[in-house]
């Protein structure tokens, strides 16, 4: 989906920047009526936690300001963030919850938790609990339980515990509300009741049965049509008991249990409309605390409703007892509500059905301000440091506060559901749901434009700023094979590469410039680790990687503009994210942080061209003209390719060779017409034919001599290789697996005839260009020749007069490496680590030219460790690569950068 | 008794969808009413509906004067009125009132199928004022004369109509004047409507009276106040439903869902009975309480006299409807597939276009 562009970003309130702020909107005629009349100084003035960014912020950073989009197929109504865990709730139309990792942006899961819409969420403090309230009129509670095995991805399992369901018709349940101290759930439904059970007490569980849920129970109406699915007690799942002790002072409720809310626990018309929204201020400090009245002296806790009648009630709870002690009239249907409760004061957002936020003082139940924002409902709100989120009917605006009148709108269409606030650490993050199936996760301190300036040395930090890195990158369209449109752009991403580097502590950081060609960078970073090292010597990597992409021409087959990066689901999607953008900087950064962290034990070379995708046109040249400065070298490693599938993490240990070649057969004649001329002389695209006819036999077995015979045999080791990855991967085959990574083929790409192509016409030239992939064992130098000379024997036995030219375009030597050397062990046990599935040694039917010839330079060995999915798309459309595979890269080269040993020792 | 509808919306909505589209639209309800309380479950005595146009409701906003609603009314039974079916399947309102009579009271007429209209007011009955014939005197020299010549028919619910118009008049806000009436106001007014009838039938002192049901529905054009009473401790009152959501959508032929994308109620139905066959999309009106919808928004209020239940899970009997032997069969569970819409399984189902 295209993000929304700069049309969307104005001010809603903007006539007001043409008027004096003492006539505009109704916050001025509130704060006339409280008494207080701004001047326009203090209007401009007041404008606390402001950043200045943000006040001269175009289109463009408002769209940079979305982190992450997750989609669904039906609509998301609720959320519940867990800040500490770094996981997202999604509540859906379609009954599910949603679980997102707000870390890697990956779903982790989704169950079907109720059998009616989920309408609202709740986390408890300790935020391993969490409540559910849907249309089906059930509260469902949940235990959070969260499965990490080593530092593989974990996994979250929403353990159900407590079913509540309420004996009167109650309708849909609205908001849930939960005092921790007295282990009370309530919740406000459609029937404009409030409802309360404790989970401590079991005395009320002895009425609770599964036939009295309300799915199931008798309706005079609904049962008289059949029964069916609808009566068997399977909307409920009711798991045994089993009761665990939570680590880290984690609560864990008791095993599943049913309650049904006791007749006096029902408040029934606690409201005269459906109650919307419940807050709960909780340990009240009778000392501290601000509000009005006694309630401080009185209670403990206190509930806040709002509802559809435009009320919101106070009432204070204690020893099992509810107590309406005040309501505060909105006269408007009261939608959402926040309570913040700061030094100085007290307060109370409401959220109204009209578009209308009314802000109380809760020290004197007095209404200090009220504003609008927009026609319709106000459907949520949200407090973050700085500003305050209004989720409306017509999308989400910002106020940098309440008495300013300045709002900003961010960049979305639709109506806005649901909001939340997720606070890691220093940087807050908004998270909304809205109507068009999406939630998006926006970073409200919107990161600064020098990206490249981290904040602190957490290492989530430097995984979103690699994420923005990346970003920037993308925005660059280095298409190497068309500079005529991007050589700029190309040069543009180089220097912006160097700088980067040279920020993230490279002592040196260079662009070599390649005559005709993108020129490459070449970084050096120091070991700076305190550590001794095992040996004297310091060990010295070369990364090998490319700036430069396809082209992405085809822009109406994207899903999203391929040069701005589009985070949706746990993947960004952008050109060159996966081929080669995103696995250069996780390298970068693991180096990086090795760096900042002063634990940076080997010496790290960056190696990277903007010719890949053209050929590594001149970078052979250029490293054998530098090869003194880059010095010398101990292990080459690059990521330049994929895994097998989507789920098992690969090594790469093998490249196919390429010779790629142009045969051009020519008359001295010029073109011809065939009715008049035709079979006067030989013609030069017949020839072609012929000649190219020779090179297979019937069943499309290469004839070149010797072909085939250098090929090894396949070893009982190696067979157990590939028995291996059909073992892991689906649909994997050995025999194709073979063919296409250990055997040469050969490929006749096109033929092309001279003069205008019609079908009367004799060209005077024909031309045919073909490649062959070699495998190691072949000899590049042996290929070719055998390959021109059995061209020019076939020509030759044609006796014709015409001409042949045979021109060898492209070439690259094919690779081989040893998986029992150093680098492979450790890549192997790193991967195994990280990732928490054994990986498996693949091979690639693609060639690389510059690996064989780094190796050959430097005399020492490569290590390629594939970073994206096979689906990512490389070099198609909707290229793109998962979030996780970048930074689990990043943690994995972490690891082996500092364990590489220097070349010819053993580990 | 009777059944009726109420449908109030953000957007106008075709009355196809709401009366003969349904799998148990209300004029499918006619003659498979499944709650009615005496159980014979047709509703043949003729049907009306009234609507507000949207013509006339742009006309208001410029003009400012008010033409009252569309009615429509029929004494054949609604599921033989091919004029019916296809006036509905153009016509478009944003209130509707649509009501199908089973008479109780009162001869088959035009002048007694609901609803009943008075300048921009509308009004509709679903029950029985049990001894109503004694009191009808009693009503009648209460109200004033021009709501007195009113009367056309003669059953209890347009006396009940013509005493509503009375004590609203006696309010303060005169019905001919064509003003909106805050919907507190309209909801006062048919509480005390439904206090009048009921002490008048209380100092009858019949012994062991039959409770009166009251579901009455009325509207200015602009809100909507609907009760749901019985002039009982224990007994139950005529089935009342409401659903509200942002979409009333047809999932397939017949089938249609109240889609609630967010709190929105957008759509708002009130019916004696569902219109569809999903639970979750229907909740009940609590007995003795009114549903007033203000703008696009429901609320709710306990009507609290000598007949209230504080308990919320008091269950009323449904006794006295069995003790006159109307209790009848309420269709039983039957262990039948659910994906089969009711009405077919039945051999009951009607293709309504097809039929035209």
């Amino acid at each position: 989906m295209p993000l929304s562009k700069h049309e969307n970003v104005f001010y809603r309130l903007t006539q007001d920047d043409k008027k004096l702020p003492l006539t505009s909107s109704s916050s001025d005629l509130q704060s006339t009526v409280m008494g207080v009349s701004p001047s326009i100084t203090s209007y401009r003035d007041v404008s606390p936690g402001m950043d200045s960014t943000f006040s001269d912020s175009s289109a463009i950073e408002m769209n940079n300001s979305i982190v992450h989009r997750w989609t669904h197929n039906q609509s998301i109504i609720c959320l519940a963030c867990s800040s500490k865990y770094g996981l997202l709730f999604c509540g859906t139309q379609d009954s599910y919850i949603l679980i997102f990792d707000l870390y890697t942006f990956q779903k982790l899961g989704q169950i079907k938790a109720h059998t009616g819409s989920v309408l609202c969420l709740h986390l408890a403090k300790c935020q391993t609990i969490m409540f559910s309230g849907s249309s089906d009129s059930l509260v469902k509670i949940w235990n959070i339980k969260i499965v990490q095995s080593g530092r593989a991805q974990r996994q979250v399992i929403l353990e159900l515990t407590h079913t509540i369901y309420s004996p009167v018709d109650i309708g849909d349940i609205f908001s849930i509300a939960w005092i921790d101290s007295s282990k009370t759930i309530l919740f406000g439904s459609q029937n404009a009741s409030i409802s309360f059970a404790h989970l401590g007490k079991t005395k009320h569980e002895d009425k609770a049965n599964l036939s009295s849920l309300p799915s199931v129970r008798y309706d005079r109406f609904f049962d008289s049509m059949s029964s069916g699915s609808n009566v068997s007690g399977s909307t409920t799942p009711i798991p045994g008991s089993s009761s665990e002790e939570g680590d880290d002072g984690c609560q864990i409720l008791m095993a599943s249990k049913l309650i049904e809310i006791p007749s006096t626990n029902i408040i029934s018309y606690a409201h005269n409309g459906y109650v919307y929204a419940m807050d709960t201020i909780c340990d009240i400090d009778s000392q501290k605390s601000l509000l009005g009245g006694t309630i401080a002296e009185e209670f403990n806790d206190i509930i806040l409703s709002g509802g559809g009648d435009g009320m919101v009630k106070i009432w204070g709870f204690k020893e099992n007892k509810i107590t309406l002690l005040r309501s505060l009239n909105n006269m408007e249907p009261v939608l959402s509500m926040l309570t913040k409760e700061e030094e100085d004061c007290c307060s109370l957002y409401c959220g109204l059905a009209n578009g209308v936020v009314n802000l109380w003082d809760l020290s004197t139940f007095q209404l200090v301000r009220s504003f609008e924002t927009v026609k319709g409902d106000v459907n949520c709100l949200s407090l973050s440091d700085t500003f305050l989120f209004v989720g409306t009917q017509e999308g989400i605006c910002k106020k940098p506060a309440v008495n300013d009148n300045c709002v900003r709108w961010l960049p979305t269409n639709t109506a806005c559901l649901a909001l939340c606030q997720f606070k890691p650490g220093d940087v807050s993050y908004l998270i909304s749901a809205s109507m068009d199936n999406t939630v998006t996760l926006w970073n409200v301190n919107m990161i600064t434009k020098s990206c490249t300036l981290a904040k602190s040395d957490k290492s989530d930090v430097s995984t979103t700023e690699m994420i923005e890195v990346l970003k920037k990158m993308v925005s660059f369209p280095t298409v190497s094979k068309q500079p005529e449109k991007y050589m700029e752009q190309s040069r543009k991403c180089a220097s912006f590469i160097r700088l980067l580097l040279k920020k993230l502590g490279a002592v040196s950081s260079v662009l070599l410039p390649v005559p005709n060609a993108n020129p490459v960078i070449l970084a050096t970073f120091k070991a700076n680790s305190s550590k001794p090292s095992n040996s004297n010597k310091v060990p010295r990597i070369l990364w090998y990687g490319h700036y430069d992409v396809i082209e992405a021409d085809h822009i109406e087959s994207w899903d999203s503009n391929p040069w701005e990066i589009t985070p949706t689901n746990g993947y960004l999607y952008g050109r060159g994210v996966s081929d080669n953008k995103g696995p250069l900087l996780s390298a970068i950064y693991a180096v990086a942080d090795l760096y900042k962290s002063k634990n940076l034990q080997c010496d790290a070379i960056f190696l990277i061209e903007g010719e890949e995708e053209a050929g590594s046109y001149g970078f052979q040249d250029i490293v054998t003209a530098n090869k003194a400065t880059i010095g010398d070298i101990d292990w080459v490693m690059l990521s330049n390719s994929y895994w097998l599938d989507d789920n098992v993490p690969c090594l790469n240990y093998g490249l196919r060779g390429v010779v790629a070649a142009n045969v051009e057969v020519w008359s001295d004649k010029p073109d011809r017409h065939s009715g008049v001329d035709g079979g006067v002389s030989r013609e030069p695209t017949i020839d072609l034919v012929n000649v190219l006819s020779k090179l297979t036999d019937d069943s499309g077995k290469v004839r070149i001599p010797e072909f085939y015979s250098t090929v090894k045999e396949l070893g009982e080791e190696e067979r157990s290789l590939y028995q291996q990855i059909i073992q892991k991967v689906q649909g994997a085959e050995v025999h194709e697996l073979l063919t296409k990574w250990r055997m040469p083929s050969l490929t006749l790409h096109k033929v092309h005839v001279s003069g205008p192509g019609n079908s009367t016409v004799i060209p005077h030239a024909a031309t045919a260009t073909l490649s062959v992939r070699i495998v190691p064992t072949q000899d590049i130098e042996e290929v070719k020749k055998s390959l021109v000379s059995f061209i020019l024997q076939s020509f030759k036995n044609l006796h014709t007069e015409n001409h042949i030219k045979i021109e060898i375009t492209h070439e690259a030597e094919p690779w081989l490496a040893d998986t029992k050397n150093a680098a492979y062990k450790i890549l192997y046990k790193n991967l195994q680590k990280i990732w928490g599935i054994e990986p498996i040694f693949i091979r690639e039917g693609g060639s690389i030219p510059s690996i064989r010839f780094l190796e050959k330079t430097f005399d020492c060995e490569a290590a390629h460790l594939p970073t994206g999915q096979s689906s990512d798309n490389a070099h198609l459309s909707n290229e793109r690569l998962r979030i996780t595979n970048m930074l689990k890269a990043k943690e994995i080269l972490e690891e082996t950068l500092n364990e590489l040993p220097c070349k010819g020792s053993n580990i | 008794m009777c059944r009726f509808l109420i449908y109030k919306g953000k957007e106008p909505m075709l009355l196809s969808n709401l009366l003969t589209k349904p799998a148990h639209s209300i004029i499918n309800q006619s003659f498979d009413s499944r709650l009615r309380i005496d159980h014979q479950p047709i509703n043949g005595d003729g049907f009306g509906v009234g609507y507000y146009t949207l013509e006339d409701e742009r006309n208001e906003l410029e003009s400012g004067k008010v033409s009252g609603p569309c009615v429509y009314k029929a004494i054949t039974p609604a599921w033989n009125n091919l004029n019916l079916q296809r006036l509905a399947e153009k016509t478009r309102s944003r209130l509707i009132f649509a009501h199908v009579r089973a008479s109780s009271y009162g001869v088959l007429s035009e002048t007694n199928c609901h609803p009943f209209t008075y300048h921009n007011i509308m009004f509709m009955h679903n029950g029985g004022i049990s001894n109503f014939k004694r009191i009808k005197r009693k009503l009648i020299s209460h109200i004033e004369d021009e709501f007195f010549l009113t009367l056309q028919g003669s059953t209890d619910s347009e006396c009940s109509f013509a005493l509503f118009l009375d004590t609203l008049f006696k309010m303060g806000y005169d019905p001919k004047l064509d003003h909106v009436v805050p919907a507190d106001a309209l909801r006062k007014a048919l509480v005390k409507t439904i206090q009048y009838i009921k002490d008048w039938v209380s100092e009858l002192n019949v012994k062991d009276p039959d409770p009166s049901l009251m579901n009455f529905a009325v509207t200015d054009g602009d809100s909507i106040v609907v009760s749901r009473y019985v002039s009982s401790k224990v007994d139950e009152a005529a089935s009342l439903y409401f659903s509200t959501g942002s979409k009333f959508i047809e999932v397939s032929p017949g089938q249609f869902k109240m889609e609630r994308l967010n709190r929105s109620q957008d759509i708002i139905m009130v019916a004696s009975e569902p219109l569809t066959f999903e639970r979750g999309d229907w909740i009940c009106v609590p007995t003795n309480s009114t549903i007033t919808i203000k703008k696009q928004t429901v609320m709710l209020h306990p009507i609290i006299d000598e007949y209230y239940q504080a308990n919320p899970t008091f269950i009323r009997s449904r006794e006295f409807a069995e003790s006159r032997g109307l209790m009848g069969t309420i269709p039983k569970e039957q262990g039948t597939d659910k994906e089969v819409p009711p009405l077919e399984r039945e051999g009951r189902s009607r293709t309504v276009l097809g039929a035209a």
